[in-house]
């Protein structure tokens, strides 16, 4: 296939960067599951949330599975690195746009909206994890637009 | 020869025969899968339905989903 | 509007296969403004705009999606009696220019027809990105009909589009022989033409005999059928059937011979045409589709994207809701009940009858818009087909198809708009099936009264709660279907066939579209039946056995004890309600709720003489509900009647008789469970 064209280094890279993040996803995750019993993990960052966990292992198990699959398909391989990124950056826009939400709500109602909570929502997991995800995902868009057929 | 729901993903087979009622074979054929196509198995769930894509020498082609129903009666060959 | 020709106009009809762009090429050249109804005698959406053109009208039907012409499918046989029956001056063959093959199918079909007709030739910027230049001009002399090439979405050839459709429309006529069948076949083609030219001449007014004889021979049940409603046509079967068994001696199938002959034309059409400027590899498609089709890594795709798209439409939305019900709910209700001016039962009408009403409706709004904003744009990204797949195999554990996916998750926002989604579905078993189960899908309206429940009774544990009505909700539309499968709506199904178009960067003005289109479906259906069943609360609640009670009875619960609506409720709390353990309070809410789940939790603040806000406090302090008895009304909740929006709905996609089928299962199937929960929550101890 059309991997002579692409540097392995590059997609060594990708591959192995977005996989490290997939197992930090899906810890993340698990935690969020298990904040309720357990103390091991920082509540502040995974709170007992069960969509956001949820949302965190699905994202962590895509990007995980990259490294699973470079030596048998690099297409699924360098898709997964695409996919999980993309769907981790918009889980960290959608986490800013509902905080964003509910501190405009807290306005409309006229309550007062606590700096404590602003940042808890803005250091949730799938937040924080999210701002590093953006600083990778020019990288992974770059290494598939030269893998996949140039368009003008 | 095996049906169409069994190919192997990724695989490319040729279309031997087409079972089933008159309506599964114009709703098929409408679609340009018919005996002596070559079709490429894009993905598919065993005992689910599968992606194929129609191979000819022109241009593309947009992928197409078909059920396990009706992948069952699709006959094929691998190539 | 009707579709008989106006002499001064032009008719002029749009076919074309799904995906081709087709309704982009509709809405540009009428501009958008349709007027949309039925075809005759089925449910299958027909549209009609005008066009002007240097002073002239043309009106544009637009035909529905389809691959070919055959008798098998109800769409294809509408497109082609159109065509063929209501004679349109002109036919529009839009030809997705990605999807050569199909579309050229479909568009010889037509031409066989003896159509007179133009090609647009959409989608070409997309085709060029997939790295082929199509020679449109010699695509033209191959058929013997002008061509344009034209990108719908943005416009461009539109005007040479127009250009020709003045043109053409005064004249033209297409050339009926594209394909030729071999000498065979066309012999035999021969000789059926004779055959009709002297025994059904009537016939041939009407049809052109080339197209008759080779559907003859082809076997079409529905060209059969029309040939032996003329007399002299029996005799005319009679003889194909025998010049059908002579070519079969050469021809083993032949139908089958019939339409390869068409594709290899085809082939050699683009072949013709098309040449590769760039070369074949891994498109963004492959790339994306081999994660997102992914039988694991699919799935947890899925979760993601539909988790997000629910975050998006109800947590961002919030504050929008919030402003809508402080505007019209506070401010608006409030100065019409100052307004000196009205006498106050007047005030209180409007104001806490309509206002309040329209008011608690339109708080939906925002949430609505944002939902299927969301959706619009993965729909148009070309995703929700993937979901359709990955879902098939289960869902065909249940008698349905995965297609059916789409109007359950719209049915997540609002049920109305899912309803008429489920047109959508070609097999009409389990279109009925669809329509039937999509109020099973727990919409917008009926989380505020699981949130408020929940809140109240299991405190932390309210969350899980709110996510296990989710559960129960898909499992009932599951479970429904399955039922509804296998004793109302029999009959395998004609399985799942699902083109998968390339993703694309979709397009704000299109989403946007999209968007309102639904939205508007909720605004009108809710703003009109929702508002009629506000008033009718209002009335219920102010006047009783004594006569009026005065407009102080809405904010006085003593007052609205003695009213027909609470009188209602006692009745029913006493009766059926009575093993469920509701008050009155709760039964009068339930029945109110049958207008629509929008009103439960504002009834319910009402009579209990509290604002929305403080109801979960109240209700625990009270205790209204034991765990058991709260649970069952939120399935209860769930599971009943919808609203009566989304009943005239499906009184107007399936009939009255599927309308009283649906309400009958819905309420017997909610009690039941009700029931089922207490009557279990009492065995093990629970109370």
């Amino acid at each position: 296939m059309s991997n002579e064209i692409l540097a392995p280094k590059r997609l060594k890279f990708v591959t192995v960067v977005s996989s490290a993040f997939g197992v930090v996803y899906l810890i993340l995750g698990t935690c969020g599951l298990l904040a309720k019993t357990s103390h091991l993990c920082l509540t502040e960052v995974t709170p007992a949330n069960v969509g956001m966990s949820v949302l965190l292992i699905s994202i962590g198990a895509i990007l995980f599975s990259s490294i699973l699959t470079l030596r048998r398909d690099i297409t699924l391989s360098l898709a997964s690195s695409f996919v999980g990124s993309l769907l981790a950056v918009s889980a960290m826009v959608i986490q800013v746009l509902a905080v964003g939400a509910t501190w405009l709500d807290y306005i409309i109602n006229g309550q007062s909206f606590g700096k404590k909570e602003l940042v808890a929502g803005l250091l949730r997991a799938d937040a924080l994890l999210g701002y590093f995800m953006l600083m990778l995902f020019p990288v992974v868009f770059k290494t598939v637009k030269k893998y996949v057929i140039k368009s003008s | 020869m095996m049906p169409l729901a069994f190919a192997r993903p990724g695989s490319l087979v040729r279309v031997i025969a087409i079972r089933g009622g008159q309506g599964v074979h114009a709703k098929l054929r409408s679609l340009g899968i018919m005996e002596g196509r070559l079709l490429r198995v894009v993905n598919l769930m065993y005992g689910g339905p599968v992606i194929v894509e129609i191979v000819n020498d022109v241009g593309p082609s947009p992928k197409v989903a078909l059920g396990f129903g009706i992948s069952t009666k699709i006959f094929v060959e691998e190539v | 509007m009707s579709i008989e020709k106006t002499r001064k106009g032009f008719v002029v009809a749009l076919a074309g296969v799904p995906n081709s762009g087709k309704s982009s090429i509709f809405n540009k050249l009428t501009g958008g403004k349709a007027w949309v109804g039925n075809w005759p005698g089925v449910t299958i959406e027909k549209k009609v705009g005008t066009l002007r053109l240097d002073s002239v009208e043309v009106e544009v039907v637009d035909l529905p999606g389809i691959y070919g012409l055959t008798a098998y499918s109800l769409d294809e046989i509408i497109a082609r009696n159109f065509i063929v029956e209501e004679n349109p001056d002109l036919v529009i063959i839009v030809v997705n220019a990605t999807n050569l093959e199909r579309s050229l199918y479909l568009a010889l079909s037509i031409l066989e027809l003896g159509a007179n007709a133009i090609v647009a030739l959409n989608m070409i910027d997309l085709a060029r990105e997939q790295g082929i230049e199509i020679d449109y001009q010699k695509l033209s002399e191959l058929l013997g009909v002008p061509v344009v090439p034209t990108v719908a979405v943005t416009g461009s050839g539109l005007q040479n589009l127009k250009k020709l459709i003045l043109e053409r429309a005064k004249g033209g006529k297409a050339r009926l022989n594209i394909v030729n069948y071999g000498d065979d076949v066309e012999n035999a083609i021969k000789k059926v033409e004779e055959l009709l030219k002297s025994n059904v001449p009537e016939l041939l007014k009407k049809y052109p005999s080339r197209w008759i004889s080779i559907k003859l021979l082809e076997w079409d049940e529905d060209v059969i059928r029309k040939v032996k409603s003329y007399a002299g046509g029996d005799e005319v079967i009679r003889e194909v059937e025998r010049i059908r068994a002579e070519l079969q001696n050469k021809i083993e199938d032949l139908e089958l011979y019939m339409t390869e002959r068409r594709y290899q034309k085809i082939l050699e059409i683009v072949r013709s045409i098309v040449r590769q400027i760039k070369p074949k590899g891994i498109t963004w498609t492959d790339l994306l589709d081999s994660v997102l089709t992914h039988r694991v890594l699919g799935v947890f795709s899925a979760i993601a994207v539909l988790y997000m798209l629910f975050r998006f439409a109800f947590e961002i939305s919030t504050p929008f809701v919030d402003l809508f019900s402080l505007l019209i709910n506070g401010y608006l209700h409030d100065w019409i009940l100052g307004l000196k001016l009205l006498p106050p039962w007047l005030a209180s009408l409007l104001a806490d009858g309509i206002v309040n009403g329209v008011g608690t409706v339109l708080s939906f709004l925002p949430l609505i818009t944002m939902f299927f904003l969301g959706l619009a744009f993965l729909e148009d990204v070309g995703y929700m087909t993937r979901i359709a797949y990955l879902v098939d195999k289960v869902f065909s554990k249940f008698g349905l198809s995965g297609k059916t996916v789409i109007p359950l998750v719209i049915g997540f926002g609002c049920n109305v708009p899912a309803v008429m989604a489920t047109r959508a579905i070609e097999d009409e078993n389990e279109r009925k099936t669809a329509a039937l189960i999509a109020p099973l899908a727990t919409c917008s309206a009926r989380l505020p009264v699981y949130m408020v429940i929940a809140y109240a009774i299991f405190k932390r544990a309210a969350g899980g709660v709110v996510l296990s009505m989710y559960v129960w909700s898909i499992t009932l539309a599951l479970l429904v279907a399955l039922a509804l499968r296998k004793f109302v709506f029999k009959g395998s199904s004609t399985g799942f066939v699902m083109e998968m178009p390339p993703y694309i960067m979709p397009r704000p003005d299109i989403i946007s579209m999209k968007m309102w289109e639904r939205t508007k479906k909720f605004l009108r259906k809710a703003g009109t039946v929702i508002l009629i069943g506000v008033v009718f609360i209002w009335l219920l609640s102010v006047t009783g056995p004594s006569g009026f009670l005065g407009v102080n009875a809405l904010s006085s619960p003593e007052l609205l004890e003695h009213s027909w609506a609470g009188l209602l409720g006692r009745v029913f709390s006493e009766t059926v309600f009575k093993p469920l353990g509701w008050d009155w309070r709760t039964s009068v809410a339930l029945i109110f709720g049958f207008i629509a789940k929008e009103i439960v939790v504002g009834t319910m603040a009402i009579l209990y003489g509290v604002g929305e806000k403080g109801l979960p406090a109240t209700l625990a302090k009270l205790h209204v509900f034991t765990p058991v008895t709260g649970y069952a009304f939120m399935l209860f909740v769930l599971i009943y009647v919808p609203c009566v929006a989304t009943m005239a709905t499906i009184r107007s996609e399936l009939g009255s008789r599927y309308m009283l089928f649906a309400l009958t299962y819905e309420l017997i199937l909610a009690y039941l469970l009700a029931l089922t929960v207490v009557g279990f929550g009492h065995l093990i101890g629970v109370s």
